[in-house]
């Protein structure tokens, strides 16, 4: 057939679907510790920490320096497995107040953002630096950088080698990190779980849609449900059919 | 504050300070006693065993909360520190115990928390 080297579409040549996969995928966020980031390699444009992809990342750490800037503020973040890493956040010239304020050194904070590498030095480009106000956010963190970085290795050692690939639609054996009774369910939260027992169940060629998603699952907000599908779908629990809007399981008899 | 920031600190509990002499650590513990100088102290770590810390500043005499020290580990294994932080509990207390069952897992899975 003509989809066997396509990366991650399904019912198209490959071009932008496969684009699309790549996007979803790089919207999972993955904690991480600065040694880490440090040692990601870059591939192309994109990182790799031990074979996993990442992007976007989260790091929770002390302010050890801050500097302001005309259009940005430069942060130095120091979690204690490495020196300090350089986060730069964006100052939004044109907005007064609250944006602006300049997070004191001696501040513990979460930092959101993508890793980026400049001349062989590594920073970050944060999208959302939080002062901690529950420490206990600090020791979750640790875990969670655990807990993550276990479970994504993991899934690239169990699953197939082609992970977003889908040769034929008539194979479902073949589906990503949702076969063979590896790691992803223990992974799931409970909203992704739900999502994708609904779609589990759904036997229609075209699968379940968004909305009917949004009819059946009344506590979750349109958004929460959308994000369930964005993760699954580039975990490999599920695949889009005739459109953006309906998927089905990789997993369904 | 020196070179000591610029390297990996393994975070550390009370019966690992042996492990660890002449090296940079950090370590959290909750104030216990503090000397009459304000700079030395006594931690305690989340399974209750005590470190002695001096510190580069001195501490308020009335201090019992939960402070981070980055700082040298003695041939006495106590630490000479070279900067701390207080945790801020006017939220949440700190949870200590929970900081040392973490410790363990991440000293369980250095490859996948590792220091330097």
């Amino acid at each position: 057939g003509g989809y066997t080297q396509s990366p991650g579409g399904f019912g198209s040549p490959g071009g932008a679907q496969g684009e699309k996969k790549q996007r979803s995928r790089s919207q999972n966020i993955v904690p991480c510790t600065v040694s880490q980031l440090l040692a990601a390699e870059q591939v192309d444009e994109s990182f790799r920490i031990c074979d996993v992809e990442i992007s976007q990342v989260t790091i929770v750490g002390i302010v050890r320096h801050a500097e302001k800037a005309p259009t940005n503020i430069l942060y130095k973040v120091d979690d204690m497995t490495a020196a300090p890493m350089d986060v730069r956040q964006w100052v939004d010239t044109d907005e007064a107040g609250g944006e602006n304020v300049v997070v004191p050194p001696g501040t513990y904070v979460k930092v959101a953002g993508h890793l980026r590498s400049f001349q062989n030095k590594k920073s970050l480009v944060a999208f959302r630096i939080m002062p901690l106000e529950n420490m206990n956010e600090f020791t979750t963190h640790m875990l969670e950088i655990v807990n993550a970085h276990m479970i994504l290795r993991k899934n690239l050692t169990s699953a197939s080698k082609v992970p977003q690939s889908f040769s034929s639609t008539g194979i479902s054996g073949m589906g990503g990190y949702g076969g063979g009774g590896s790691l992803p369910v223990n992974g799931l939260t409970m909203h992704q779980s739900q999502v994708l027992n609904l779609i589990k169940s759904c036997h229609s060629p075209e699968g379940v849609s968004l909305q009917d998603l949004k009819a059946q699952l009344h506590s979750m907000s349109a958004s929460t449900i959308k994000q369930a599908v964005e993760f699954l779908s580039s975990e490999g629990h599920i695949y889009s059919t005739v459109d953006d809007d309906h998927y089905k399981s990789t997993d369904a008899d | 504050m020196g070179d000591i920031h610029e390297v990996p600190r393994p975070r550390i509990a009370a019966e690992q300070l042996a492990q660890h002499i002449g090296r940079p650590v950090c370590f959290v513990g909750r104030v216990m006693k503090i000397h009459s100088s304000g700079k030395i102290v006594v931690l305690t770590d989340g399974l209750g065993r005590h470190t002695t810390v001096e510190l580069s500043e001195p501490l308020e005499e009335e201090f019992s909360g939960v402070i981070e020290v980055v700082g040298r580990v003695t041939n006495q294994a106590t630490i000479m520190c070279v900067s701390y932080v207080q945790f801020r509990e006017d939220k949440s207390p700190f949870d200590l115990e929970l900081y040392n069952e973490a410790l363990k897992i991440i000293h369980d899975f250095p490859e996948y928390y590792p220091f330097g």
